[in-house]
């Protein structure tokens, strides 16, 4: 009887599990709904599509807690650094701004190589005087 | 199966606090390193690792951390961090091999690598002389060795510039001496040794009056010279010391420079290197002269009128320089290159000067 009974249960326990995970988050509020790494990497998703729209970025990390908002800032300064001005101004917390510093003191890494230029030669060495 | 489905609807929890303090200890800091959850900060942490570990000098530690990083700009930064420490740390055949394995910021790191780079224990300007010049080229061929690799052919040239230039300038700047055999070298090292040896007497020379080039001159040929208060040599790992204290050299690319053999200032800029010792000397002492941030306009003039091209051009750029921003004192910097040699060169230097 019990043993029938948790069988007849497990379809919807399986449901349960399925409903309560959820579908592929498709927006960074979704990403709440998940937990650990897997929630704060969906949040890196989403964070980098809203870097062209500061004020949605703003209202994005305003529903997080301190430590994931400032999480979000830091992987997102290192993964964008020539954007890391802008994201590693809002890091509210001493050791998040310690490591902001390897990005924001080193501003070469947010440039570009160039092409060399027609006349890009090195210069001579210094000749024998 | 039930595990399997938690598992898919959640990332596991970190064992670490990411955000958690870097410790000190470049062991403890890479053991850190591997246990940090996302790629990004395992990075970061990784290249701060290799950095306190070129710090210490410890070679192999240093490449293992930057060999964990991720191809791409951050093992680049990797290893630009590991060549301007090794810099410091004085193990210049490696802070350069570093420097040629920085892609895209290998000349930033060359440049920071050589500014900042720390002499061999007792190499001064009472070092002897033979040995300064095994020194100077020995420097040139780990410099060349260890960038030759890199995809960009005038690395190379500029790496060898800038390690010999850093270090003329570090075996006499702060010395308090102005002993004048080495800057009596001829070649690339003399050049680069008469650069320190003109900065370090424009340092100590007490006063601007009469004809401080000439004094300084007559400091480079053994007939004058100036003692005073030694201070630490080089620059710290922040870029910070005697050679900041001074009027940098801006690098302005000016029109003379194309073609002609130069040598690297700190600050950016370029000096000409003079056809013979004599001239290199009197070129190396009106920069030396504009790194002293107390001489005015009116010292670099009568040599506006030099005879010789680069000794001439060097005085236009040197009075140009210091005239920016002052309408009177620029006019009167205008008046004597025009009435002087009023040479297209001399003419296009103010042009490119009065541009910044």
């Amino acid at each position: 009887m019990i043993r029938h009974l948790s069988l007849s249960l497990l379809p919807g326990l399986l449901l349960g599990l399925l409903a309560g995970c959820s579908p592929e988050p498709t927006a960074f509020d979704d990403c709440g709904r998940l937990s650990g790494t897997a929630r704060e990497d969906c949040r890196l998703r989403f964070g980098q599509a809203l870097l062209d729209d500061p004020a949605a970025l703003e209202q994005a990390l305003a529903t997080l807690d301190p430590g994931s908002r400032d999480l979000l800032l830091l992987r997102l300064a290192v993964a964008e650094p020539a954007r890391a001005g802008q994201l590693c101004r809002q890091v509210a917390t001493a050791t998040a701004a310690e490591k902001c510093n390897q990005v924001l003191g080193r501003p070469h890494l947010g440039t570009t190589p160039k092409p060399r230029q027609p006349d890009g030669a090195p210069p001579p060495p210094p000749g024998a005087p | 199966m039930i595990l399997f489905l938690l598992l898919a609807c959640g990332g596991a929890e970190p064992d670490v606090d990411p955000l958690a303090p870097w410790p000190a200890d470049p062991d403890a800091l890479a053991a850190h390193c591997a246990t940090l959850p996302y790629p990004q900060l395992v990075t970061t942490c990784r290249v701060q690792a290799a950095a306190r570990f070129a710090t210490a000098d410890r070679v192999p530690d240093a490449e293992a951390q930057c060999d964990a990083v991720p191809d791409g700009a951050w093992r680049d930064e990797c290893h630009f961090r590991v060549g301007e420490e090794l810099g410091v740390a004085g193990n210049i055949a490696a802070a350069a091999r570093h420097c040629g394995q920085a892609g895209w910021f290998a000349r930033n790191c060359v440049t920071h690598a050589a500014w900042r780079m720390r002499l061999p224990e007792g190499t001064g300007p009472t070092s002897d002389v033979a040995a300064l010049q095994a020194e100077g080229s020995e420097l040139l061929s780990v410099v060349e060795a260890g960038l030759s690799a890199h995809e960009d052919g005038g690395l190379v040239g500029e790496g060898r510039q800038a390690f010999l230039a850093a270090w003329g300038l570090h075996v006499y700047l702060g010395s308090g001496r102005t002993d004048p055999a080495p800057a009596q070298l001829s070649g690339e090292v003399g050049a680069a040794l008469r650069t320190g040896l003109m900065t370090e007497a424009a340092r100590l020379l007490p006063d601007l009056s009469g004809d401080p080039v000439a004094r300084l001159v007559e400091v480079a040929a053994g007939r004058e010279v100036l003692v005073g208060e030694a201070l630490p040599r080089g620059l710290d790992g922040a870029g910070e010391g005697v050679a900041a204290r001074g009027r940098w050299h801006l690098p302005v690319l000016l029109p003379h420079d194309a073609g002609l053999p130069h040598l690297p200032l700190y600050g950016g800029g370029l000096r000409l290197v003079g056809e013979d010792r004599d001239e290199d000397a009197v070129i190396a002492a009106l920069e030396a002269l504009y790194w002293r941030e107390d001489s005015g306009v009116g010292l670099f003039l009568p040599y506006v009128a030099d005879p010789r091209p680069r000794v001439r051009w060097t005085a236009v750029k040197a009075a140009a320089l210091v005239a920016r921003g002052d309408p009177e004192t620029w006019a009167a910097v205008q008046a004597a290159v025009d009435g002087a040699a009023a040479d297209a060169e001399s003419a296009a230097i103010v042009a490119a000067v009065g541009r910044r």
